[in-house]
C-alpha cells in the first residue's frame, strides 16, 4: 500500500500546501503547531475533509481530485482512524465499539466480536470488553480507540495524537505497545504528534508544519 | 510562613445592570410569570366551577361511566362519570401517537440526512402548513375523506384479527370509531413530533456521525448508532408533546367519533368519545348543574394535559445524554 498526498487541505486560514507519499510499512509523523494543519490532512486522507485541490491517492485509486470530481466517501477508504478525541460511541461496550466497523462490513455479529475479542486481548482489555467507554480510565479508552482502529486491518492507519489524552505512565506503556501492534502491518501509517519523544520512538520519516 | 501581607484580600465582585438590562430583565420577567398566572387562574376558575361535582361524587365522577342528568330540578337524581370519556381520550391518543411517532421518525431522518436541499425546504414547509390547519378542517376533511376508507379498511382488518379482542366488532358496525379518530390524530400530531425529532436529530454530534464513516459505517450505520440512539430521549418528549395535543383535541374528535357512554376497548366499532368532544356535545344545551359537571370534566383534562406536557418539558431537557 502506498499513499500519495499532492495539494491544497483545508480551507480559509487552515489551508496549506503538502507534499507526501507514505509507502507500504512506513510510519510518517507530521509534527508542528497547533492550528497548522496537521489534523486536518489526517482528516482529508480519511475522507471526513475534502482536498481544496490537488489529489490523494491509495495504491493507484484515486480518493479525492477535485479537478476530476473524484470523491471516495470515508466509508469506502477503508482507514483506519484514531482520533485525538477518540470519539469512541459512549453508548457502546469496548466490544461492540471494536466490533463496529467490521459489522459494517456485513461480517456477522459472532464473528465481529470475536475478532474485536482478540483485538482488545492483544492491547490488553480482554477483562473490560463488556463495559463501557465512560467505565474505564483514560488509558483503557485509548487502547479501545487503537483496537477498534487496527481490527480493521485497514491499508491506511492515521493516529491523530494517540497518545494526547493520556497521563504520563500510561503513555509510556502505550508508546511500548503501538510499535508491536503496528508490526508486521501491511499498511501506511500517518501519525500526527506534537510530542518529540513520539515522533522518535515510531516514525520512519517526518514532515515537519511550520 | 507566609506573610500575612502577601495573601491576597478577598475582593466583593460586584456587577451592577444599566437602566436598560433592568427594564428589560422586569418586562421579560412580568412575561414569564403572566403565562404562570394565566395558567394558574384557569385552574382556579375549572375547580372553582366544578368544586360541587367533586364533593358529590368524589372519585367516582372521574370512574363513573353514565352520564345521566336525571331531574333538571333535582340534582340529587344525577349520575355523572367522565370514566368512559377519560378512557376514550387515552384510547385515541394511544393510536394516534403508536402511528405518528414511526411516522415521524422516517420523515425527520429523510428530510435531515437524505433529502436533497430544495426537498428539504419544501418538506418543511408543508409540514409547517400541515401543523397550522385549524383542527376543523382535519375534521371535516376526516369525515367526508377518511371515514369511507377507515371504514373499508375496519371489515378486513376485524375479518383477519377479530381474534384480538380490540379489533372484533359484533355489533358489525363500523365508522366513527375511536380508530378513525387515532388515525386522523395522527395525522394531526405528526407535524409537531417531525419539527421535535428533526430538532433533536440535528444536534447528533457530527465527530461521531464522522467517526462512524471513518470505521466503514454507511449512512444507516450512522443513523442506527448514533442519530437514534442520541434522540431517543427527546424524541420521547417529542412523541409525549403530541400525545397532549390528541388528548386535548375537541372538534376533529367530536366530527368523527360516535358518542357512546361506554368504555369501549374495541377499537373499530362505532362508539367512543373523549372529554373534550364531551364537553362539546354537551356544553350548548347543559343545565347549570351539568354546567358544573363540564368544568370538573375540564379540569379534569386540564391537569391530565398539563401532566403529559411537564412530563414532556422534563424529557426534553434530558435530550442530548445518550440514554
Amino acid at each position: 500500500m502506498s499513499l500519495v498526498l499532492q495539494g491544497q487541505v483545508g480551507r480559509g486560514e487552515f489551508s496549506r500546501e503538502i507534499d507526501a507519499i507514505v509507502q507500504q510499512g512506513e510510519i510518517l509523523a507530521i509534527v508542528g503547531a497547533n492550528g497548522s494543519g496537521k489534523s486536518t490532512v489526517l482528516q482529508t486522507i480519511a475522507g471526513i475533509a475534502a482536498l481544496k485541490s490537488g489529489r490523494l491517492s491509495c495504491d493507484n485509486e484515486v480518493w479525492d481530485e477535485p479537478i476530476t470530481k473524484i470523491f471516495t466517501p470515508a466509508q469506502d477508504r477503508h482507514c483506519g482512524v484514531v482520533f485525538q478525541d477518540l470519539r469512541l460511541f459512549p453508548h457502546l461496550s469496548l466490544i461492540a465499539n471494536v466490533a463496529y466497523g467490521l459489522r459494517s462490513t456485513e461480517m456477522s455479529k459472532q464473528e465481529a466480536h470475536a475478532r474485536a475479542a482478540e483485538e482488545l486481548t492483544l492491547v490488553g482489555l480482554d477483562e473490560l470488553a463488556d463495559r463501557k467507554p465512560g467505565q474505564v480510565s483514560g488509558g483503557e479508552r485509548q487502547r479501545a480507540a487503537l483496537a477498534r482502529a487496527l481490527v480493521l486491518r485497514p491499508p491506511v492507519l492515521l493516529l491523530d495524537e494517540p497518545f494526547a489524552s493520556v497521563d504520563v505512565s500510561s503513555r509510556k506503556g502505550l508508546r511500548d505497545l503501538l510499535p508491536s501492534l503496528v508490526q508486521g502491518y501491511q499498511g501506511s501509517v500517518v501519525l500526527v504528534s506534537h510530542d518529540p519523544e513520539d515522533v522518535q520512538t515510531l516514525a520512519t520519516n517526518i514532515l515537519t508544519f511550520g | 510562613m507566609i506573610q500575612d501581607d502577601l495573601v491576597p484580600q478577598h475582593r466583593k465582585l460586584v456587577s451592577s445592570y444599566t437602566l436598560v438590562d433592568r427594564i428589560f430583565r422586569r418586562v421579560i420577567t412580568t412575561g414569564g410569570l403572566f403565562s404562570l398566572v394565566i395558567l394558574g387562574l384557569i385552574g382556579a376558575f375549572l375547580l372553582y366551577r366544578g368544586f360541587e361535582i367533586f364533593s358529590d361524587f368524589g372519585f367516582s365522577f372521574i370512574t363513573g361511566e353514565v352520564w345521566n342528568i336525571g331531574d333538571p330540578m333535582d340534582t340529587s337524581t344525577a349520575v355523572l362519570g367522565i370514566g368512559a370519556m377519560l378512557m376514550g381520550s387515552v384510547i385515541t391518543s394511544v393510536i394516534a401517537i403508536l402511528i405518528a411517532v414511526p411516522c415521524a421518525i422516517a420523515v425527520a431522518l429523510f428530510i435531515e440526512f437524505y433529502s436533497p436541499r430544495k426537498v428539504r425546504l419544501i418538506l418543511t414547509a408543508v409540514l409547517d402548513l400541515v401543523a397550522a390547519i385549524p383542527s376543523v378542517i382535519f375534521g371535516i376533511w376526516g369525515y367526508a375523506v377518511l371515514l369511507p376508507i377507515i371504514e373499508d379498511w375496519s371489515v378486513p382488518l376485524e375479518r383477519w384479527l377479530d381474534f384480538i379482542p380490540i379489533f372484533s366488532v359484533p355489533s358489525g358496525i363500523f365508522g366513527r370509531s375511536p380508530f378513525l379518530a387515532g388515525v386522523l390524530l395522527a395525522l394531526m400530531v405528526i407535524p409537531i413530533v417531525t419539527s421535535v425529532a428533526r430538532e433533536v436529530y440535528s444536534q447528533a454530534p457530527r465527530d461521531l456521525i464522522d467517526a462512524s464513516y471513518a470505521l466503514g459505517g454507511t449512512r444507516w450505520g450512522a443513523i442506527r448508532n448514533v442519530v437514534i440512539p442520541f434522540g431517543r430521549s427527546g424524541l420521547v418528549g417529542g412523541a409525549m408533546l403530541g400525545l397532549g395535543r390528541a388528548l386535548g383535541e375537541t372538534v376533529a374528535v367530536y366530527l368523527t367519533l360516535n358518542l357512546v357512554f361506554d368504555i369501549n376497548f374495541r377499537i373499530l366499532g362505532s362508539a367512543g368519545g373523549n372529554v373534550a368532544s364531551l364537553i362539546a356535545t354537551k356544553f350548548g344545551e347543559a343545565t347549570e348543574y351539568e354546567l358544573k359537571a363540564l368544568m370538573a370534566a375540564g379540569l379534569v383534562l386540564f391537569l391530565v394535559t398539563l401532566l403529559v406536557n411537564f412530563m414532556a418539558s422534563i424529557v426534553v431537557n434530558r435530550s442530548g445524554k445518550i440514554i
